[in-house]
């Protein structure tokens, strides 16, 4: 249910507060160099099912502290490569929202699910643009107003991550 | 009057503005740029795909390979091999190979880390040498190829945030505890995206070793810095170990913060954080008692000499109980060498340790003693998230060196202001 590059239309994989990069990957494969190796071990002990089961577009939605912990690329990376549409959290740890922009996804805070995390259930169908950020609950059909991604960033999206967006400038002296 | 933070000074003197503003997204020239194996892995498929392949400049680059090493893995040792052609390739000026120790250590021993300057490293506790009043940062392996290639990396300009610890440390109480205590206080997100600014007169009771421990778990609070104003010691240490000139930099006497917090660490207890989260830390005497299957000194967060010293003292003449594994990783081959030389090596082999090589091994469940299910582990590393030593339902809690040691002996978890 992938979108264009300024909105996704997903289902919501519900997920709780503080999880880390070694809840998405263990350290004990990184020695592992090809990403789609990788991937059938994401949310290994947390998820076993989602490497299977998810589908292109599909919404990651956590609480607070998304991504903590290690600078492991492999996280986003995997999170990409089974093309996750955006990951929405309360908040996000800081490397991880680097890593997450640097490789084209979108990490999209919506600070109110910190105090109200049934705003989004398991299975709920989400639309999220994130040029003006809104945040359409279809399931419930309530609309909620999400941070906005700076549009520094937004260059990175459209670029496809900051190395494309690097190559094109260079190109263009 | 200027008032701005340490981290937005540094900020300043390496971006073409005169003021910066928190919130602020800056164009920042990098210092120092720091990868290990992560460059064979991650970085270099994309500094491939740049396709520039020149390093911007190579004696700003530093490698070093400590989290398998030696490699148990042909995997493993396949990426190291890929490190070293790069090395070679590119003329990387300094390397440092297996055994020479954790990657954060090594960049302080070696005169890589200076006051004032900014580094960046793919490894998110790169924050350890903010105790040297350098603005230092953990980044990811995109990052890392844009670094290598421009020299520049755009970082947000931090709010920063005034820790003050004041009073002196009691005995057997260490830096680990009280950042253990400050990360009970602030949460695991307490400080994202934020700098950290230590001060207060009990940091002037403490060794550099414990400054070292209190930067380094600054991104267990989130935070993307930590700084200490440096001081004679610092001075001092970093000009015994690079011949470059710095200029140390001091937060103005009215600079900004966003919040300021205070820790009287006179009555501190020793700390130990409960599975599953660092934060969740206790004085000791709430676990005494816990059994323990292993014991771990080491890792880039007290794997330092004084770390080896207080445990070594505190188990001379004495025992490892018969149930528990007591392994440690000297944090690097110096730190090793130095252990030997004062006998601490000696003792701790002799109350039953088993000495492994400067790695990071076990601290992040790559090698040298992982855990099965269901086992508990006493460890002076900074993260107890499940799975990150091994078996996801190992139990991981965190201690000083003083604590793990004690407990090592006891076989369960000891407070070791009892005895020792
Ligand atoms: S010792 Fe542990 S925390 Fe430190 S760099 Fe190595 S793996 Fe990371």
């Amino acid at each position: 249910m992938v979108k264009g590059v300024n909105s996704v239309r997903g289902r919501a994989w519900r997920f709780g507060a503080n999880i880390s990069t070694d809840d998405i990957i263990s350290g004990v494969y990184l020695t592992e160099l090809e990403i789609k190796n990788l991937a059938p071990f994401v949310f290994e002990n947390l998820r076993p099912e989602f490497a299977q089961k998810v589908q292109p577009g599909d919404v990651i939605v956590a609480g607070e502290n998304f991504g903590m912990g290690s600078s492991r690329e492999g996280a986003p990376a995997i999170l990409r490569y089974l093309r996750v549409g955006a990951i929405v959290a309360a908040s996000f740890a800081r490397i991880f929202f680097r890593n997450a922009f640097n490789l084209g996804i979108p990490a999209i805070e919506f600070p109110e699910l910190a105090k109200n995390p049934d705003l989004i259930r398991e299975g709920d169908v989400l639309e999220i643009n994130f040029k003006d950020g809104s945040l359409i609950n279809q399931s419930t059909e309530k609309h909620y107003k999400v941070t906005k991604i700076p549009p520094f960033l937004l260059e990175y999206l459209n670029a496809g991550g900051a190395i494309p967006l690097l190559k094109q400038k260079m190109k263009s002296g | 009057m200027p008032n701005y933070t340490m981290a937005e000074k540094i900020l300043i003197n390496h971006i073409d503005a005169k003021d910066v503003e928190p919130g602020e997204i800056v164009d920042a020239t990098i210092d120092i740029a720091m990868s290990h194996e992560m460059m064979g892995t991650r970085v270099l498929p994309h500094f491939d795909e740049i396709g520039t392949s020149k390093v911007w400049d190579p004696n700003r680059v530093v490698m070093i390979l400590d989290h398998w090493t030696p490699a148990p893995t042909v995997e493993a040792a396949t990426i190291h091999q890929r490190v070293r052609k790069f090395v070679r390739d590119h003329k990387i000026q300094n390397f440092y190979d297996v055994g020479r120790g954790i990657c954060h250590q090594v960049l302080v021993e070696e005169g890589h880390v200076r006051p004032g300057e900014i580094l960046v490293g793919t490894d998110s506790h790169t924050t350890t040498a903010g105790a040297f009043g350098t603005l230092a940062t953990g980044i990811g392996a995109t990052d890392m190829a844009i670094v290598l290639t421009t020299g520049r990396l755009w970082l947000r300009v931090p709010d920063t945030i005034r820790i003050e610890i004041t009073g002196k440390l009691p005995p057997k109480v260490m830096g680990k505890d009280i950042i253990l205590h400050i990360l009970s206080q602030l949460g695991v997100d307490g400080a994202t995206f934020q700098a950290i600014e230590y001060h207060g007169d009990a940091l002037t009771h403490i060794s550099l070793d414990a400054w070292m421990t209190l930067t380094n778990m600054a991104v267990e609070v989130g935070a993307m810095t930590a700084l200490i104003p440096p001081d004679q010691r610092v001075k001092e240490y970093i000009q015994n170990r690079t011949p470059q000139p710095f200029t140390p930099v001091y937060p103005d006497k009215d600079a900004r913060y966003l919040q300021k917090y205070e820790f009287d660490v006179t009555n501190l207890a020793p700390q130990v954080a409960k599975p599953s989260l660092p934060s969740n830390a206790v004085p000791v005497t709430e676990v005494e008692g816990t059994p323990v299957d292993q014991a771990i000194l080491g890792s880039c967060t007290n794997g330092r000499l004084e770390d080896l010293r207080v445990a070594a003292h505190l188990m001379a003449g004495k025992q490892v109980a018969d149930s528990v594994r007591f392994i440690v990783n000297p944090a690097s081959r110096a730190i090793y060498h130095s252990a030997l030389e004062e006998g601490i090596i000696g003792s701790l082999v002799k109350a039953g340790a088993t000495i492994g090589p400067a790695t990071c091994g076990a601290c992040f469940g790559g090698h040298c003693g992982l855990l099965a299910s269901n086992e508990v582990c006493i460890s002076t590393t900074n993260r107890n998230f499940p799975g990150r030593m091994g078996s996801p339902d190992a139990k991981i809690y965190l201690a000083s060196p003083a604590t793990v040691a004690a407990s090592a002996l006891a076989g369960k978890i000891a407070d070791p202001r009892n005895g020792g």
